[in-house]
């Protein structure tokens, strides 16, 4: 039995050299920040990222022509030069020329030319490529078959001077005109078919303050500062780490643990449970983009769908403004925002969020929580209650399916909570849960009757794609809302400049939207980000969790 | 034995492509265009429609199942969209790191299971014993995630001995090679022990019956009487025999590693097969499940082969009726 006794000792002994050979994870290191990430980037090439952690490298590491912030104040965005020194509008606002900075270099020592600019338009452009940024060019000049003309909408005067055509001036131009630069002289080389799967993908070669060092698939992705940048400067952290953490709870532990330093998608328990004990965590919450509402399909879908889209008429359940209205107040969207969100949302009033200060109409008030109005309403639209407790119109019994995806635990609770609400005043509500890309599928398809969307908000104001009546270019009315005012509103805000003029059309938008009700818009809420109290320098921008990294710096 | 593994592998072949004919028709079946999450709603249809033809998802399922065992058998898994690389070089990076961990949670569970199975004959019947008995039971119901957590918060988040995710600490690419490997060791402690602690419950269980069994055949009875020495007895005629059902744990247990792996891998964010798999499935990366199905399936008939191996070879009774 010796030999147990000389194992047993001989693992102690190896246990106690490897716990104490290493050092504990650091919360100290100096000019080092690490964030922790749910899931790992998919690529560096600004072509085919979709992800966020791919898309937050990217606008690190490659230039632009523009860089854009974000004022919480007033909230507008404002533009600031970067890879160009300064802009010049013309050509009624239909053309922007841009002068480029002469001393921007990429990583490989090479210069930054216009030509860079036209040859990475001339990619996100090509059908063939299939680039997912494609839609940034829907406004530039077209060639017959509708794709995007960038020999026609791009002019190079020489390698400091580029000048962007529009079809038409609007106020996403320069939104437009700054996605992330490619080197040309690399891609160049690359044919078409290889892109996607080429290695340049997973080692960039960037001109912004930070530049990659590694990338260790699903593990992490380690950015350094770039030392040859002028786009603004080097970084001031030597790096910054994404350190991809899948488990939420792992993820909050090391940030409480100071093994990460920050981390968003805080949960509002999390966020309120650091609050009361005072960690050095600091809680931020990054102010509403994300919004919910529940969307009630204003066409009668069946009718839609048998015509092939050719024929569109009221829902019979939903096509009715006023039942819409009571079903909002019927809804207790206060209680739901405060019960699922604490102080980190605030209940939504229509479309635009409260972050565009300048557009938002404060003074519009939600519509109360009112089921006895509700019911009124409801009344006088011919719904009265049949024998089996259910309200009835005719032959329509008030019955229908709130559709929401699997897996998706706040939804399911929202949804719940609004059938026991709805079947206070007489409406049957039924819930059924449907695979995520299965239910984006069937919105598209406007096969959909009712359902509770969560939504992310853009950096520009425009919601042509959401609200437009013409359901070819509004992609994402998956309620087919269609009101000849508001396509008038949205059409005259694209091209108007001055917040000023445009503020009045936007409040009008919105009491329009609070008339109609569309859908029930129910919260905006925060992103909650929980940042170490030794990153200094960070501020709170919608842009994202990483706006503005290159002048973080540490104790 | 040649004879044996050749006849093996050639009979692990149907098993293997009726498992991913499965696992890709299922997959497929699945309602809803898995295109629909890669592609925005503002590219053209023209383009979205060739972008689905790139994919081949414009063709049947039968095409497709084609196209796809057409590429297997020129060593091409697909394209996976979440990684936006090739499946086979995204599981070429992931399985070097699940077979590390996997390993080393086998080697734990060997050592951690033999050693408690000794303890419990040579305490037979005392508290020892019974804490092994009793708690290696305890210890085998227990769920994999609950393990993890309370290790986790035990040895990472309260005494901060060992880290609580990933394979190497921050800036280890700038350790010397030792430091590398102990910095791999710390961060392998607690996910390896997760997944090695059912395992090892099992064999010490196995190993106390069997060994109790053991020590009361007639042929110990006649090595005693032939004047051997315990530590002989025990050593050369008792703990060989009563080891061999140990082998056969060992070797069924690969698959039930890569089982546990999935949650152990995504509690302690070890970047292995398991933790690719539940992203795939999340993202329905199908070209990726399908691969990572695979590859599953090839590590655990591979794991019952060398087991059967084994057996013969520390079986002279197995490997005389092979012959």
């Amino acid at each position: 039995m010796k030999y147990i006794y000389r194992l047993l000792l001989v693992s102690l002994v190896i246990f106690l050299i490897i716990s104490g050979c290493t050092e504990r994870t650091d919360p100290d290191r100096p000019d080092i920040v690490i964030i922790g990430i749910p899931g790992d980037a998919d690529t560096f090439n600004p072509l085919f990222a979709t992800g966020i952690t791919a898309s937050q490298i990217i606008d690190m590491v490659y230039p632009s022509l523009v860089h854009s912030d974000f004022d919480l104040e007033d909230g507008t965005i404002s533009y600031h030069p970067s890879l160009s020194k300064s802009w010049e509008h013309h050509n009624d606002n239909k053309h922007i020329t841009f002068d480029l900075r002469t001393d921007a270099v990429w990583e490989d020592g090479t210069p930054i030319t216009a030509r860079d600019v036209f040859v990475t338009y001339k990619l996100y452009g090509n059908p063939e490529i299939g680039s997912v940024r494609q839609d940034a060019l829907e406004n530039f000049l077209k060639n017959a078959d509708g794709t995007p003309d960038i020999e026609q909408s791009i002019e190079i005067t020489d390698d400091s001077t580029i000048t962007f055509k529009f079809e038409s001036a609007y106020t996403g131009q320069l939104f437009d005109a700054g996605l992330p630069i490619l080197p040309a002289h690399i891609f160049e080389t690359i044919p078409g078919e290889e892109l996607r799967t080429h290695p340049v993908n997973r080692q960039p070669v960037g001109a912004g303050p930070f530049k990659l060092r590694s990338w260790t698939p699903q593990q992490s992705v380690v950015l350094e500062s770039n030392d040859l940048s002028v786009l603004p400067h080097p970084a001031t952290l030597s790096r910054l780490i994404f350190q991809v953490i899948p488990d939420y709870q792992s993820r909050i532990s090391q940030l409480e643990s100071g093994e990460i330093d920050m981390m968003d998608d805080i949960t509002v328990e999390d966020a309120e449970r650091m609050e009361r004990r005072r960690t050095s965590v600091n809680i931020t919450p990054m102010p509403e983009r994300r919004y919910y509402f529940v969307g009630w399909n204003n066409i009668d879908t069946e009718a839609y769908a048998d015509s092939e889209g050719q024929t569109i008429q009221p829902h019979p359940l939903f096509g009715d403004p006023d039942v819409r209205t009571a079903l909002t107040l019927a809804i207790n969207r206060a209680e739901m925002t405060n019960a699922f969100f604490g102080d980190y949302a605030r209940e939504a009033v229509g479309p635009i969020p409260p972050v565009f200060r300048w557009a938002y109409d404060e003074t519009l008030e939600p519509l109360p929580y009112d089921p006895r109005r509700a019911s009124q309403l409801l009344e006088n639209a011919g719904w009265e209650v049949d024998d089996s407790g259910i309200l009835r119109n005719g032959n329509t019994r008030f019955s229908f399916t709130m559709m929401i995806p699997s897996g998706d635990h706040l939804r399911s609770m929202m949804a719940s909570t609004i059938q026991q609400q709805l079947r206070e005043i007489n409406i049957e509500m039924n819930i059924e849960q449907v695979e995520g890309a299965v239910f984006l599928q069937n919105l598209m398809r406007k096969s959909y009757d009712a359902w509770i969307v969560g939504f992310m908000f853009p950096l520009e104001l425009q919601i042509d794609n959401l609200w437009g009546s013409d359901f070819n270019t509004a992609y994402f009315n998956f309620v087919s809302f269609q009101d000849e005012r508001v396509d008038e509103i949205l059409a005259r805000t694209r091209v108007l400049y001055d917040t000023d003029e445009a503020a009045p059309l936007w409040m009008e938008l919105q009491r329009i939207f609070h008339q109609k009700q569309p859908a029930t818009f129910l919260c905006w809420v925060s992103n909650i980000v929980g940042v170490h109290e030794r990153v200094k320098g960070k501020t709170v921008d919608i842009h994202g969790l990483t706006h503005r990294a290159w002048e973080w710096y540490t104790d | 034995m040649i004879r044996l593994i050749l006849g093996r592998i050639v009979s692990s072949i149907p098993l293997i492509v009726g498992l991913v004919t499965i696992v890709f028709i299922i997959v497929r079946l699945l309602p809803g265009d898995p295109m629909t999450i890669y592609i925005s709603p503002a590219v053209p249809p023209a383009v979205a429609e060739q972008l689905r033809a790139e994919f081949g998802f414009d063709k049947s399922i039968i095409h497709q199942y084609g196209r796809w065992i057409w590429g297997v058998m020129r060593g091409e898994l697909g394209f996976s969209f979440t990684h936006q690389r090739g499946v086979a070089e995204v599981i070429t990076s992931a399985f070097p790191n699940t077979l590390i961990l996997a390993g080393t949670a086998i080697l734990f569970q060997l050592i951690l299971g033999i050693s408690l199975g000794l303890l419990a004959v040579r305490f037979h019947k005392s508290f020892i014993d019974k804490i092994v008995s009793v708690g290696g039971l305890i210890i085998y119901t227990l769920p994999t995630f609950w393990v993890a957590i309370l290790l986790l918060y035990v040895f990472s988040y309260t005494l901060g001995i060992f880290p609580s995710s990933q394979m190497h600490s921050i800036g280890a690419d700038e350790f010397g090679r030792i430091e590398y490997l102990l910095d791999l060791l710390k961060h392998l402690i607690l996910p390896a022990t997760v997944l090695a602690l059912p395992g090892a419950a099992a064999i010490a269980r196995y190993l106390r019956t069997n060994l109790l069994d053991v020590l009361h055949e007639q042929f110990i009875i006649n090595a005693r009487s032939m004047g051997l020495s315990e530590r002989k007895i025990f050593l050369s005629y008792a703990l060989s025999n009563a080891l061999i059902p140990t082998i056969t744990i060992t070797g069924t247990t690969i698959g039930i590693l890569l089982a546990g792996a999935i949650v152990t891998e995504t509690i302690f964010s070890w970047p292995g097969m398991g933790r690719l798999t539940v992203s795939a499935i999340f993202a329905r990366d199908y070209p990726l499940i399908i691969g990572c199905t695979l590859v599953a399936g090839i590590v655990v008939i591979i794991g019952n082969l060398i087991a059967d191996i084994m057996y013969r070879v520390v079986d002279p009774r197995i490997r005389t009726e092979g012959l």
